[in-house]
């Protein structure tokens, strides 16, 4: 793991090198910390996390959490783990300072980070250019080792059995969060950490997707998610559909033309293409059938995106953005929106980049699901 | 995640209470000359802006805007796709979405005179976004409203303390459902988030993980209608002695719980109980209910030494950390009353590993 470790150090800092950064301040709040976890290897659970890789010199994390610090110094790729204290960051700011403050300082999530912790550190570094460095690490973390596709191969396989458990889950009565609750269960018992899971059920007046409520599904529902598990740090989406008791022509004309955009979609894939041209082969194929008002911003308009340590990654699959596809970025190619035809409709699929074309990652039928009644 | 239950329900809350509390907001900003507040909340953090709204941030980021006079607006990252879903499990009817959230607060205050904007809790405000307040609000002062909010929320009314009761089972219902010797720390995992998840939690953290050679915790802190409590067991091997001991310590934490309870007071009958010979490292932590869902970890020092009111309800945990580094942890989740503390999550036992399971 050492390895995978140096491969990640070595492409950070060929990027601060490129940025003129003497330090990385990677800040984790609670709902975004795969830099953190990028740098530590390490699964986090407390609310504000750290970590500080100098251009030369080894590493450092903070936390408040024992648990974190146990999981950092198990995962052994920071051995000076510091605790985290607050109002004054006294930890942080000792770091930072030690050998010499860097001339200049990025930080990863610096548009979250709170004021107390940044006014800290600017009061400590009074000569360093402070700058953010989130496009930097969303732009190291965009190819994937090995080891990283391994973990996403794992989480894929989570999503097909969650879609499994999904369409069993489907009957008549059931209410919405009780799918929900199958689906948890059965992929936190194969070793999820987490899931991130849209809902929505009816007819031609669904519109997007939200949390469940606790709508009772009837017959002739189409019943809309979108699975994210997170296994060993790393997210797979799988988006499908499916309805209870037969389709109707509506439902399977709505399938056929989001089957054929996505296809579209993935055919465009290659090192090299751009979120838009994903976008544009997608919704090229609405425009033919003459929806394409419904791939505007006014219903939705991403079309996919990248996947890795965070489930909503760039690129973003979507017209207009310029982000080239490299060899083992991951995406999922997902033209959700609404049309009149059977209300909104999800389907996608997460797939590897590879040289001209993509590796599937997820086993699950391309079809329009029937719940059996 | 936020992807389980979200509802309004009348029967529960009722609209009538939510507007109440907006009031409640509104008379202290009238009080202080502020003209409004703005609450900042995030998927992982959000529980003021719950308690004012029934909002559910269930992506993303948003300010609830509470205006000294109108009614509040509530300023979101995420879609317009989902203000019908919103407006319907909420008691705010002005919506506004757009990626930059100090734009949506200047389009909102641009035709009014320059005043005093409080912020709730401004210190843990991203910074960028107090920056672009100050950029784009230019003669408005912006005042730190500190933890007023939260610190409202601490002692819960009759119908919360009802929703708190609820959420307790449902944690205590998914740690009892976990701990069982024969399954997997993953498979325990499973069976305590459907359990969570069928008695229609919103949002629930699940862990499940080794304790030293000799016993694995359940640890689960659950939001039930946004409302959290927490529940922790370990399941032991016979030969593990320290779970006996740290079944008697939390008995004597337990006994302890009372208004004016602080944490000193918790270390100090702590320190009577552990032995002399004892190598092992013990921690009590006291978390107001409205902090579970951050696990207390944005509590200032200050917070963390204040006796305990009457009337509130509070997470009661004990740690115990190993020589390897991981913890063993007991929790439950309390009612505080004047003269002693209720256990809302009922009476969960330290299980013991059958001779073949661990």
């Amino acid at each position: 793991m050492l390895k995978e470790r140096d491969w990640r150090l070595a492409r950070i800092r060929k990027a601060m090198e490129a940025s003129e950064m003497e330090g990385l301040l990677a800040y984790a709040p609670g709902w975004r910390r795969e830099n953190v976890r990028y740098l530590t290897g390490a699964r986090l659970r407390g609310s504000l996390t750290v970590a500080y890789l100098p251009y030369s010199g080894m590493a450092t994390a903070f936390t408040q959490n024992l648990q974190d610090t146990q999981s950092i110094t198990e995962q052994g790729w920071v051995e000076d783990v510091r605790p985290l204290s607050f109002p004054d960051c006294q930890e942080i700011v000792h770091r930072l300072t030690e050998a010499g403050p860097p001339a200049k300082l990025g930080v990863a999530y610096l548009e979250l980070m709170p004021s107390l912790l940044l006014t800290a550190i600017q009061q400590a570094l009074p000569h360093t250019e402070i700058v953010s460095a989130t496009k930097l690490m969303t732009k190291v973390r965009l190819a994937k080792s090995d080891w990283e596709l391994e973990q996403i191969r794992r989480a894929g396989v989570i999503c097909s059995a969650g879609w499994k458990t999904f369409v069993e889950a489907l009957k008549p009565g059931v209410m919405e969060y009780e799918v929900v609750a199958a689906v948890e269960a059965e992929m936190k018992s194969l070793g999820a950490e987490d899931n991130f899971m849209l809902f929505a059920s009816g007819k031609t007046e669904v519109m997007g997707m939200t949390p469940p409520g606790n709508r009772r599904l009837q017959l002739g529902d189409m019943v809309r998610t979108e699975l994210t598990p997170q296994r060993n740090g790393y997210w797979a989406q799988l988006c499908r559909s499916a309805v209870i008791g037969p389709p109707n022509e509506g439902q399977l004309r709505s399938f056929e033309l989001f089957k054929e955009a996505l296809e579209a979609g993935l055919a465009a894939v290659r090192v090299g293409a751009t979120g838009h041209d994903i976008a544009r082969a997608e919704n090229d194929v609405f425009r033919k059938y003459g929806y394409g008002e419904y791939c505007t911003s006014q219903y939705t308009r991403v079309r996919g995106h990248g996947h890795g340590l965070y489930l909503d990654e760039v690129p973003m699959i979507v017209e207009g953005d310029e982000t080239e596809l490299e060899e083992n970025s991951v995406v999922i190619v997902h033209p959700n929106t609404y049309t009149p035809l059977a209300g909104y409709h999800v389907l996608g699929d997460p797939v590897v980049v590879k040289g001209d074309g993509y590796e599937l990652l997820t086993s699950t039928e391309r079809v329009l699901f029937t719940a059996a009644v | 995640m936020k992807r389980g239950l979200v509802l309004l329900d009348p029967t529960e809350t009722t609209t009538e209470e939510l507007k109440a509390r907006v009031a409640d907001c509104q008379r202290l900003l009238q009080e202080q000359g502020i003209d409004f507040a703005l609450i900042y909340g995030d998927v992982y953090r959000s529980g003021d802006i719950t308690y004012l709204s029934n909002l559910c941030i269930y992506w993303n980021e948003g300010v609830l805007l509470v205006p000294a006079k109108q009614d509040p607006v509530f300023l979101t990252k995420l879609s317009r796709r989902v203000h019908p879903w919103m407006r319907a499990n909420s008691i705010i009817e002005d919506l506004r979405s757009g990626p930059d959230l100090a734009q949506l607060v200047a389009d909102y205050v641009k035709a009014q005179p320059a005043g005093v904007i409080g912020l709730s809790e401004m210190n843990w405000w991203p910074a960028s976004v107090v920056e672009a307040l100050r950029a784009k609000l230019p003669g408005w002062e912006l005042r730190d409203l500190q933890s007023a909010i939260r610190e409202k929320r601490q002692v819960p009314s009759a119908s919360e303390q009802k929703l708190l009761l609820e959420s307790a089972k449902v944690s205590a219902r998914a740690v009892e459902a976990g701990l069982d010797g024969a399954l997997s720390n993953p498979a325990r995992a499973g069976a305590a988030e459907r359990v969570a998840r069928m008695a229609g939690v919103e949002d629930v953290f699940v862990y499940c993980y080794e304790s030293g050679a000799q016993a694995d915790t359940v640890e689960v802190i659950s939001e039930y209608r946004g409302y959290w409590t927490t529940a922790a067991r370990v399941i032991a091997s016979e030969s593990a002695d320290w779970a006996n001991l740290m079944d008697v310590m939390y008995g004597v934490l337990v006994q302890e719980l009372r208004a004016g309870t602080d944490l000193n007071r918790l270390y100090a009958q702590l320190g009577a109980v552990i032995p002399e010979e004892n190598n092992l490292s013990w921690k009590v932590d006291l978390i107001h209910h409205t902090d579970l869902e951050t696990q207390g970890d944005y509590r200032l020092p200050d917070e963390l030494a204040r006796p305990i009111p009457a009337g509130s309800v509070v997470g009661l945990r004990l740690v115990c950390t190993f020589a390897d580094g991981t913890e063993a942890v007991m929790a439950d989740t309390f009612a505080v009353e004047e003269h002693g503390a209720t256990r809302l999550t009922g009476d969960l036992p330290i299980v013991r590993y059958q001779p073949n399971e661990k």
